[in-house]
């Protein structure tokens, strides 16, 4: 019974990487079982030991529980992707049309020159199992389309890390459909915003209209800007997770590195 | 009329920050932006007074304008 094997190899409630793996592996279930039923025990395996005063174990038990739709995985996406592996969010659909090019290296924490040429998407999968074998990704190298509609669905987030304003029409006017909240970011050069849609239309709010040359602009973007944007998304995506309150619900912050200020705008008409 | 204009991102570039300047009345939001040489089609949302406006909107005394490029990418 994995239950009692867990309290046998568990010390002050601690249960060691090596031993999830090994019980895994002897009760013939995957580590995110184990880790599961441990935190349902009130036993947190070692890899979340650092979040024992931050959640407790039915909130950390809650993350792996939850399913996140990361709806592209170049700047923002591989950030935020990570970041949702450490955090030890159980299920994450990672969704990304597009191969690393080298022009990708100097802000995309996926892209490294091993995987230069390969899908995104693929890498995610990689790097999860060097983060958290723990964590399933569904990869699908698609652009986000109503192809992959009854997919996103399951989610209980969907993070926008897409770089088109016409394509975050779509999923903005989907994620409101299926009230599912949708965790937006966006970056340029030292700057970027971040908000959450809920029942308010934000990103209707944003971008008032498709830029003349949406899909062709290619942005200057440091990796700074993308990380602070792309953890702010992350804290985001926790808060809603949870069903933690956050100001940012049908508002949105614009963030200046260069200025160092992050400003709330709101979103009143 | 004075109308306190916030610039915001890139905007700021070679402008400023935040600044009081003198208008004629009437003065549209599309005038200013315009008048500090920035092209409308880089407009992502303007707000008088912490609410949205339009392009048409009339600006009057002692309004706060802020201004935002479209910030696009990912």
């Amino acid at each position: 019974m994995l239950v009692d094997r867990l309290r046998e190899k568990s010390q002050d409630n601690i249960l060691l990487f090596a031993d999830a793996l090994i019980l895994a592996e002897q009760c013939n279930v995957d580590l995110l079982e184990v880790e599961q039923a441990a935190l349902a025990d009130n036993i947190w395996p070692e890899r979340y030991q650092r979040h024992q005063d931050i959640f407790s174990a039915a909130q950390q038990h809650q993350l792996l529980n939850s399913t996140v739709a990361l709806i592209g995985c170049g700047g923002l996406g591989g950030q935020v992707f990570e970041e949702l592996l450490r955090l030890g969010v159980g299920q994450i659909i990672a969704i990304d049309p597009d191969s690393f090019a080298a022009h990708n290296l100097n802000r995309q924490l996926l892209c490294t020159v091993e995987e230069l040429g390969r899908f995104k998407v693929q890498a995610a999968v990689r790097r999860a199992r060097s983060v958290n074998p723990a964590t399933k990704v569904t990869p699908l190298a698609l652009a986000f389309s109503p192809v992959i509609h009854k997919e996103v669905r399951k989610a209980q987030v969907v993070i926008d890390c897409l770089d088109s304003v016409a394509d975050r029409y779509e999923l903005a006017e989907f994620c409101q459909i299926s009230q599912i909240p949708l965790v937006h970011g966006a970056v340029e050069k030292w700057f970027g915003q971040i908000g959450v849609q809920k029942e308010s239309p934000l990103i209707k709010d944003l971008y008032p209209k498709i830029p003349l040359h949406d899909k062709m602009t290619t942005p200057s973007v440091l990796s700074c800007t993308v990380a602070a944007v792309a953890s702010l998304q992350v804290a985001e995506t926790i808060k809603l997770l949870l069903d933690l309150n956050s100001p940012l619900v049908n508002n949105w912050k614009s963030v200046d590195l260069f200025s160092c200020e992050i400003e709330e705008i709101g979103s009143q008409h | 009329m004075k109308v306190t204009v916030k610039l915001f991102a890139f905007f700021r570039d070679g402008r400023f920050k935040v600044e009081e300047r003198e208008y004629p009345e009437p003065t549209a939001v599309s005038e200013v932006i315009v008048g500090l040489g920035i092209n409308l089609d880089e407009i992502g949302i303007t707000m008088i007074n912490s609410r949205h406006c339009q392009f048409e909107t009339l600006l009057k005394e002692g309004d706060n304008l802020a201004i935002f490029p479209v910030i696009g990418g990912g």
